[in-house]
């Protein structure tokens, strides 16, 4: 059985994550899409798409 | 799911989320970023791209490990961003592939270790070395990894 200490630390651990449940929309956050570093990520994941996945929905 | 994870925010369009790191080595700055790659057999695919964001140039970059201490806290948080960007953009799919071949493998032993917890809410699916998409298994090794919300 659990005590009392382990129950109530799994209690804080659900308010804690509940609490950090909430989404803070920002509407003036700078815009990182044009970022080369994400532009290149975005780049290699197309390249993987057209060379493994479209071949096969072709197919 | 109910991993500790950090609070972040959002912009208006959810594709873009942010983040900070706390830890020993103080706070950094984390972006999270979906970027539209294209659509196949009706289904929209997404980059899932990450990174620090460096106040000094002011640039992005994932290479460097941050070394905060708080690894499994972080994934959680990107993991935490997935479930709200797929709730916004429903039937699309998410390629996930690290940076670097280690990297991947870090995304790997995240997804491994709390797969459970995160196949309740995605499919996940690992691409092989040699392109195949096949369901995610643990100890399997695999070159990017596609989320479809259930």
């Amino acid at each position: 059985m659990k005590s009392s200490k382990q129950n109530s630390r799994a209690t804080n651990k659900r308010r804690n994550v509940k609490r950090q449940k909430k989404v803070v929309v920002n509407s003036e956050m700078r815009d990182f899409s044009n970022d080369p570093y994400f532009v290149e990520k975005a780049e290699r994941a197309r390249e993987l798409l057209i060379k493994y996945v479209v071949p096969k929905l072709n197919k | 799911m109910l991993l500790e994870r950090y609070a972040f925010k959002v912009d208006a369009g959810f594709l873009q989320y942010t983040f900070y790191s706390e830890g020993s080595k103080g706070r950094i700055d984390k972006i999270v970023l979906y970027t539209y790659l294209m659509t196949l057999g009706g289904i929209p695919y997404y980059n899932l791209g990450f990174g620090d964001h460096d106040d000094k140039n002011d640039q992005i970059n994932d290479l460097a490990v941050s070394g905060n201490g708080d690894r499994d806290k972080i994934l959680a948080t990107v993991a935490y961003t997935a479930i709200e960007f797929s709730s916004h953009f429903h039937k699309c799919r998410i390629v996930i592939q690290g940076s670097t071949l280690s990297r991947t493998r870090l995304y790997q032993m995240g997804i491994a270790r709390h797969h459970q917890e995160i196949s309740q809410l995605f499919d996940i699916q690992g691409m092989t070395e040699t392109g195949e998409l096949v369901p995610f298994k643990r100890g399997e090794n695999y070159r990017a990894f596609l989320a479809s919300r259930k």
